[in-house]
């Protein structure tokens, strides 16, 4: 029995420093990758001029599909805002998900709504259509409602799929607020796609909007959210999009493309079978699908990523949302990693395969439970009275330094390529924020990681209620 | 790796107890200790850079606005008053040795020129290329065209053509080739606008594929040029580069060169079903009536995505030559939704003749083309 303990223990300490060593080391290998690809985007990016795209005859026509569930508050906002996206040829599809609020009353009054005689091909299942309106107005003719039964954000999309008329949509949360040339940069990968490599899906960051000035729909005025949790999610988010799916999609490897805001193209999405809404990591599935379908087809492909910030998004203010939240990730990360459980390690999907999904399995589904079953071991390390209390403080502060050292990074990222925040007092509450969030945030959002996973085991399906306060009219 | 005590350790109080109390840690201790070190040393300097950048960007855009300021009566002098100064020795007298020899301030100069370009056309413009030549910015231009860094050479390409310096041409064609698209896109560009007589020349020369990407691009310098300056794009239909094929099918029929209709009509019977469909679509954009007959023909035996251009052109075209071939798809057991909307617009727009024939379709009680019928003639979908 002694034998055993000592050598469980040898074990358990290697494995939780190599186990770190890894982390550190894939973070520090896709932060450079994404640092160096984010410096020649936006020397490319100098280069353009999006309004091309505004007066081609190759620019393609977009499907903009939005679901909507009890969005009563602002939906009538949210819709004229989508309105007004700077695009030439595009359709507005609003998919009221059986909302239990005035949602669709709200649209059919604000937008002088009725009932239409609409044919479509129902290529994807999904719940039933009750009724497609029309607006009376003529200027509002891209504007399309679809009232159907409840079915989920994943049917909902779906069903906006079948009803959509043009060769791409972009999937977005109707609460979300676009830049003002989202869409131009959002087809540009598409027309830039050869027959020999085709382009797939463009996804794009998503920011916090969060203390933001919002008007008529547009983020007039850039903040640094003024509440500490929505501050420490600006860092998440930055460390996420810019340092790390950046690297992703320049190795063709990106799996998740943000359920917020991303750019398909529709005769994949179809051919893959649309949204799955047995998960409600519905977005990630469906990329990992759409992948799978072209790397059995054999066909070159890829699924890209802009560091531009295209899409901004009230981030949760209380932990009970901000765990609903993590809770659902979490659950749709499994769920997505179960059904696709046969590509992991196998060759036949090469870097899909071989590399993206086994890092999903391994550093970010995994971490969580990694970093909980540590936190058990020093405990009981501790109580036995064998904690090696030197080891465990310089393991401490060489994780803690890691963390500000790479948020440090992230905010530098931010500096040197968007610089979305301008004011001085911003950047110091960002970096002071680096310093607390590793200690205060982060264990937190472990916690609703493993939550995630003891609800998924259970048997809980749903996507929790995510009251969002909406973006208020601010002069 | 494991200890069975606990030790507690007095605060050294110098340098010597400091190093004592440093080595009397196992290896992998100080080796750790090492690496918070290594952190922290990075985080310091982190926070240095995005302070330091802040501020270098501030005294950057300092001294931008202030060679701005300087410059502005200089300009104004020299764009719209008498050009006597312009061409006199005098013109050097009213810039600044150090703003020209300094690096950053005759970039900042530079860079003002161009943006004085976009903005000018005429008169204004050949003057600010005369300023650009006199202060030998062509110079600067032309030896980023040397660069290895690609942005610069993309710079030096963008300049070049805008402040046009037509004897750069010739160096700026090894670039429609390269491997960097950006650097093939501008290098287009800068040849349609420094050869306005014949924009398209290095077409032939052209070994990538063109992009639709490229082709908006392409399509937008072109239409900036005067009518007379437009390329007869037939020239290109037999490349062997099919994007190249593809972008003058779609050129002729976005300026409407009718003269090759007969051209784009033996077109229709090539293998590529790419060039079948842009060659339909030309021939819609430019209502090509001869066309009908041999788009009917076609119809029954082409793919499904031809087929649908078809139903589009004969939509655009409608006579009645077509009303057999549109009764045919109405009728269809299983009518596929695109086909029979555009049959449908198509029936609607041959008056009489055309609505009766959608009358005895829509007397066959089939719900779903009932349903299709009353889509297609409702005025808001």
């Amino acid at each position: 029995m002694g034998y055993f303990f000592y050598y469980f223990t040898k074990f358990a300490d290697h494995f939780i420093l190599v186990y770190s060593c890894l982390i550190f080391a894939t973070y520090v290998i896709l932060s450079t990758y994404s640092g160096l690809d984010i410096i020649n985007y936006i020397r490319k990016n100098s280069f353009i001029d999006y309004r091309t795209i505004l007066t081609a005859p190759t620019a393609p026509s977009i499907s903009i599909l939005a679901p909507a569930y009890n969005e009563q508050a602002t939906i009538v906002d949210n819709i004229r805002s989508l309105l007004n996206i700077h695009y030439v040829n595009f359709e507005v599809i609003i998919i009221n998900d059986g909302s239990k609020d005035n949602t669709l009353q709200l649209m059919i009054d604000a937008y002088d709504l009725e009932p239409v005689p609409y044919a479509f091909d129902q290529k994807i299942d999904c719940k039933p259509i009750k009724t497609v309106y029309k607006s009376r107005i003529p200027s509002l003719t891209k504007l399309t409602v679809v009232d159907k039964v409840n079915g989920g954000k994943a049917d909902a999309l779906n069903s906006g799929i079948n009803v959509s008329k043009y060769d791409y949509f972009a999937a977005i949360d109707v609460d979300c607020v676009l830049e003002y040339e989202a869409l131009l940069k959002m087809v540009k990968p598409f027309m830039e796609q050869t027959e020999k490599e085709k382009v797939i899906a463009v996804g794009g960051v998503v920011r916090i909007a969060n203390s933001c000035k919002v008007q008529d729909g547009k983020i007039i005025e850039v903040n640094l959210p003024s509440d500490f949790l929505p501050r420490a999610q600006v860092l998440e988010y930055i460390r996420a999009f810019l340092m790390g799916r950046m690297a992703w999609s320049k190795l063709n490897g990106l799996i998740l493309i943000s359920g917020a805001f991303g750019m398909f193209d529709k005769n994949i999405a179809i051919q893959s079978g649309g949204y799955n809404h047995k998960t409600v990591g519905e977005d990630m599935e469906l990329v990992i699908r759409m992948r799978r379908l072209m790397e059995e087809r054999h066909q070159k492909y890829k699924v890209v990523y802009l560091p531009d910030p295209l899409c901004w998004t009230e981030a949760p203010a209380s932990f009970k949302i901000l765990s609903r939240q993590r809770n659902r990730w979490t659950r749709g990360t499994a769920e997505t990693l179960w059904f696709h459980k046969n590509l992991i390690f196998n060759p036949r999907y090469r870097f899909l395969g071989m590399i993206s999904m086994p890092y999903w399995l391994i550093f970010e589904w995994f971490a969580p439970i990694v970093e909980m079953l540590a936190f058990v071991y020093l405990i009981i390390m501790a109580f036995l009275g064998i904690l090696n209390l030197e080891l465990f403080i310089t393991l401490f502060f060489v994780i803690y330094t890691f963390a500000i050292m790479y948020s440090t990074s992230a905010i530098l990222f931010e500096e040197l390529s968007y610089h979305q925040y301008k004011k001085k007092r911003d950047i110091i509450r960002l970096l002071m924020t680096a310093l607390v969030e590793p200690v205060l945030i982060h264990p937190l959002t472990v916690y609703y990681a493993i939550r995630g996973n003891l609800d998924l085991m259970t048997g809980v399906r749903n996507w929790g209620d995510m009251q969002r306060k909406g973006f208020a009219k601010k002069k | 790796m494991i200890f069975l005590q606990i030790d507690l350790y007095e605060i050294p109080t110098s340098a010597d107890e400091w190093g004592k109390l440093f080595y009397s840690f196992p290896i992998h201790i100080r080796i750790l200790m090492g690496v918070i070190l290594i952190f922290c040393m990075v985080i310091t300097i982190l926070f240095a850079v995005i302070i330091g950048s802040r501020i270098f960007k501030t005294n950057r855009n300092s001294t931008a606005k202030l060679i701005q300021r300087k410059y502005q009566p200089v300009f104004t002098q020299l764009l719209f008053e008498d050009d006597s100064r312009l061409l006199s020795d005098s013109f050097f007298t009213l810039f600044d040795k150090k703003d020209l020899q300094d690096k950053h301030r005759r970039s900042v100069l530079l860079e003002e020129l161009i943006h004085l370009h976009e903005n000018f056309t005429g008169e204004t413009a050949t003057r600010l290329e005369l300023i650009y030549r006199k202060l030998e910015f062509h110079k600067d231009s032309q030896s980023k065209l040397k660069s290895r860094r690609w942005y610069l050479v993309a710079k030096g390409l963008r300049e070049l053509a805008l402040m046009n310096i037509r004897e750069a041409t010739e160096p700026m064609l090894v670039y429609i080739n390269s491997k960097n698209e950006l650097l093939r896109m501008e290098a287009r560009i800068a040849l349609v606008k420094l050869n306005e007589k014949d924009p398209l020349f290095f077409l032939s020369k052209e070994t990538e594929s063109l992009t639709a990407w490229d082709m908006a691009n392409l399509h937008a310098m072109l239409a900036k040029l005067p009518e007379e300056n437009i390329p007869f794009f037939s020239t290109w239909l037999n490349s062997s580069n099919k994007s190249v094929v593809l972008f003058c099918i779609s050129m002729i029929g976005a300026f409407k060169q009718n003269d090759t209709i007969p051209v784009l009509l033996r077109m229709l019977d090539l293998h590529d079903e790419s060039v079948r469909q842009a060659a339909i679509k030309a021939l819609r954009e430019m209502n090509a009536l001869e066309a009908e007959e041999k788009l009917v023909a076609m119809y029954p035996l082409e793919t499904p995505t031809v087929q649908n251009e078809i139903l589009k052109s004969l939509e655009a075209m409608s006579s009645e030559k077509s009303i057999s071939l549109f009764d045919h798809i109405l009728r269809q057991p299983v009518p596929d939704l695109q086909h029979s909307l555009h049959s449908i617009k198509a029936l609607l727009l041959l008056g009489d003749k055309g609505k009766a024939v959608l009358q005895k379709i829509s007397e066959t009680k089939n719900e779903r083309m009932q349903l299709i019928i009353s889509h297609a003639t409702d005025a808001r979908l």
